[in-house]
């Protein structure tokens, strides 16, 4: 029963989301979507669908500006990307019919024929550069992920066509137009009026109660949707929101808190969607200060942690053991790293060999995310048992983000994303959230030759030196990687388990009635 | 001129009235002064960069004195301006934001009462009357448990009963659709309401009881039954108007205690009135809209007291007359 949480969201949801997840495939093999949907020869359609999502007070369906996660929920069904990650985060052309690269500095795209906004206009060239000049000036959004974009050589190459020259070799940009912030408005782009591609409409919306959408007739995908109609509904209470599914009140629900999964799954008529992610909630050591300046206390700290124990008593067993390292659904994600156990004999000896036998820390925490003072707790549990005296000191959330980033011991939150683009919002030099101030020049080093490394088998070898050198000296403690759990009437289907958000990456595009 | 005694009472007591709402108004004010965190911040989220939060701050007068800042909004609030909502980036009038919130927190308060109210007296008046039978037995017990349980948990209890486990037929959550008045969906209020029948019934009830044998014990309704008046007579000519009188002040504290109540109540239904408003301010850092609606919940509390106090007067005949002299 967090009230605090659904203020939180359009922070954690800038946060989350604010700058795009890249993708790391050769352009040359980008996979076509093939998927038509409505293939199969019986199928219900019509009928209409409450979703419970946490909210806040102010709801805005701007695909390039949210706030709220019930606003998340809209966007997803009025925009769409370029590019668009299956539920595995494989990336898929979406609204582009092709994304070529000649060298690493000069990119074309080129949308698919015919794909009509809400409003009528057919996507064009000119709309994406509009999308893309919005997605870069809009005051108040920290575009760092498209830094490498020169707007002024950005050339349109015919009706379809667009050609992006680079200020420097970017070979993650593709992947930015598949994150969630980055989808296609049409030119002249009004909030107030929210015209996209996606599967639905929008009808009306009370900012911070409820928004309605109604079926797109003119999708491009044909046969889709089913719905006739869905609407989000603000339901920021965990009790509440489950409470409204027991009743009947919605049909579909995010984030269910783990302790309420046997009443679900007890109760007829429910079903759970349970996906494995990449979400992490790390404990942050800040390596520029005492005592986490020295390597030797960092590596301890993660030595310290009982990783299965954590996932079993933080996350209720809803999620799995890390490494210390992130963006588990990479291709070059480095596996081949052993993974790191409980050592509380290596660890004092470590400590001691760091003068801090007799170590005491605080660690600054607060309900930002679900379950983030119990994991702190388990930690402090876990850490006394290795001679060192974790504090956790629980903040406001909006007190906590108040001095974000200047915390010596803290945790936080990091949503799925591949590891280039994480890399680059938390550790590469200029990050806009390092949070573990962590300054290593080898990394950066290999990093910057990552991103401009076009080959996809040579690329992610350097991921992998660079997730070695995390594993060896990082300040991250990533102990594991938790489940979304979400839950929706057996009287529909069609969602499926996504590694990167929750309701199937909101697709109720492709929901129906059974 | 002379003033009537009575007049010059609730002039004074007005006036101590207004220099409470006077000092909560600095409470208040210190109070948000010293939460926690920053505003500007909380609007542009962690994104923001460092010169869109100077501006931010200057716009919204965050740099001034706070001596200064409350001097702008006091003066504000005297000319009926509440300032502007810094929880969305609309920034809409705190008293837009309001208003809806303050109109749905009545209903469901005057839903409460009208139930509460008469059923406590009724309650507490037959306690008393069959004081030590079964019935009387049953009653303090129950009362006493239902007193005992903080709001939430009678909610909760009564959403599993009434809502989502063994009978389904109210809401669980009051979702209250903006676009159709609260009237027409009435469905949804039963059901806090409900927590605050139950959370307030108690208290009146065992005012009621305690007060009405009390009455039965004065030598007045002795004397009344000697003289071998009918005992329906005694009843209600002599035993409830007296036994009234103490626990109109009960009722009083309990409907301000009510707009303490719904803070929780509203929160666990979601039902969008000024308590969930309230919750949701404070987590927005949603300054003015947590000033207006905390001063609003003081100054209810200062009517009610006042109330109180006119209504014990007007029907109590000891008082009444003892201001004609």
């Amino acid at each position: 029963m967090t009230a605090a949480k659904g203020g939180l969201t359009r922070r954690e949801l800038l946060k989350r989301a604010a700058v795009g997840t890249a993708i790391v495939a050769v352009p040359s093999v980008w996979v076509r979507e093939s998927e038509a949907a409505g293939r199969s020869a019986v199928v219900t359609r019509g009928g209409s669908m409450s979703v419970g999502a946490i909210g806040g007070q102010k709801d805005i369906l701007d695909p390039h500006a949210y706030y709220t996660r019930t606003a998340f929920v809209g966007v997803h069904q009025l925009f769409e990307g370029l590019i668009q990650r299956d539920h595995r985060f494989v990336p898929h052309d979406w609204l582009a019919e092709e994304v070529t690269y000649s060298g690493p500095s000069r990119l074309t795209i080129r949308v698919k024929p015919g794909i009509e906004f809400h409003n009528g206009k057919t996507l064009s060239a000119d709309d994406v550069m509009f999308s893309v000049r919005r997605i870069i000036k809009l005051p108040g959004i920290n575009a760092n992920g498209y830094a490498s974009v020169d707007l002024k050589r950005m050339r349109k190459l015919d009706d379809r066509t667009v050609r992006f020259e680079l200020k420097r070799p970017d070979v993650s940009l593709p992947g930015k137009f598949a994150s969630n912030l980055d989808f296609m408005v049409p030119v002249g782009f009004d909030p107030k009026n929210p015209v996209g591609t996606g599967p639905f409409k929008f009808v009306s919306m009370t900012s911070g109660k409820k928004m309605s959408f109604v079926k797109n007739p003119n999708y491009w995908r044909t046969g889709l949707p089913y719905l006739d109609s869905l609407d989000v509904v603000t339901l920021t209470d965990d009790t509440a929101r489950v409470n409204a599914l027991l009743g009947g009140q919605v049909q579909a629900i995010e984030a269910v808190p783990a302790a309420n999964v046997p009443l679900l799954q007890a109760r007829s008529g429910i079903q759970i969607l349970e996906s494995k992610t990449g979400q992490w909630q790390p404990v942050v050591m800040n390596t520029a200060k005492a005592p986490f300046t020295d390597v030797r206390v960092r590596q301890a700290m993660r030595l310290i942690v009982d990783r299965p124990q954590m996932v079993a008593q933080a996350l209720a067993g809803h999620g799995r053991v890390a490494n210390d390292i992130f963006s588990p659904f990479d291709p070059g994600y480095n596996h081949g790293l052993p993974q790191r156990q409980q050592d509380l004999e290596k660890a004092k000896s470590l400590l001691k060999a760091a003068g801090q036998s007799d170590l005491r820390v605080s660690l600054t925490t607060a309900q930002i995310y679900g379950g983030l003072i119990g994991q702190a707790q388990v930690f402090a549990q876990q850490a006394k048992a290795g001679g060192v005296t974790v504090n956790v000191q629980q903040l406001d959330p909006t007190a906590f983000w108040a001095n974000w980033l200047t915390y010596t011991f803290a945790q936080d939150f990091w949503t799925t994303r591949d590891y280039l683009t994480t890399a680059g919002l938390g550790l590469a030099p200029g990050a806009p959230w390092p949070e573990t101030h962590w300054q290593n020049p080898q990394w950066a080093k290999l990093y910057n030759q990552a991103l401009r490394t076009v080959n996809t088998a040579k690329r992610n070898a350097l991921i992998r030196e660079c997730q070695k050198i995390e594993y060896d000296q990082g300040g991250y403690i990533i102990w594991g990687f938790q489940n979304f759990i979400d839950a929706y009437s057996s009287k529909f289907t069609g969602l499926r388990p996504d590694v990167a958000q929750p309701l199937g990456h909101f697709g109720f595009g492709e929901v129906r009635q059974v | 001129v002379p003033v009537h005694p009575l007049v010059k009472l609730f002039g004074t007591r007005l006036l101590a009235g207004v220099v409470i709402l006077f000092f909560v108004s600095i409470l208040v004010f210190a109070a948000t002064q010293a939460l926690p965190g920053d505003p500007a911040r909380a609007i542009l989220g962690n994104s923001a960069t460092p010169e869109g939060l100077s501006a931010l701050r200057r716009q919204l007068h965050l740099n001034e004195p706070a001596v200064n800042q409350y001097a702008d909004w006091i003066w504000g609030v005297l000319h009926g301006d509440l300032g502007r909502s810094v929880g969305e980036q609309t920034r809409e009038p705190v008293t837009e934001i309001i208003k809806p919130r303050i109109v749905n927190s009545a209903l469901l308060m005057l839903m409460a009462g009208v139930v509460a109210i008469p059923l406590g007296l009724l309650l507490g008046a037959l306690s008393g009357l069959k004081r030590d039978r079964t019935f009387d037995h049953a009653f303090s017990f129950s009362s006493l448990v239902l007193a005992a349980l903080p709001e939430f948990v009678v909610a909760v209890m009564l959403i599993f009963i009434l809502a989502t486990g063994v009978f389904q037929v109210l809401p669980p959550v009051s979702l209250i659709d903006p676009n159709v008045s609260v009237l027409h969906q009435l469905n949804k209020l039963v059901l806090p309401a409900l927590v605050l029948v139950l959370a307030v019934t108690p208290y009146v009830a065992r005012m009621m009881r305690a007060s009405v044998i009390e009455v039965l014990e004065t030598d007045y309704v002795e004397m009344a039954r000697l003289k071998g008046l009918n005992p329906n007579y005694v009843l209600y000519r002599h035993v409830l108007p007296n036994a009234i009188v103490p626990t109109i002040s009960v009722i009083a504290l309990q409907f301000a205690y009510l707009a303490g109540s719904v803070v929780v109540v509203e929160s666990v239904f979601g039902y969008p009135g000024i308590g969930s408003g309230l919750a949701e301010a404070v987590t927005n850092r949603d300054l003015p809209t947590i000033q207006a609606l905390t001063l609003l919940i003081g100054a209810f509390y200062v009517l009610l007291n006042l109330l109180a106090d006119v209504v014990t007067i007007g029907i109590s005949p000891r008082l009444r007359t003892s201001f004609d002299k």
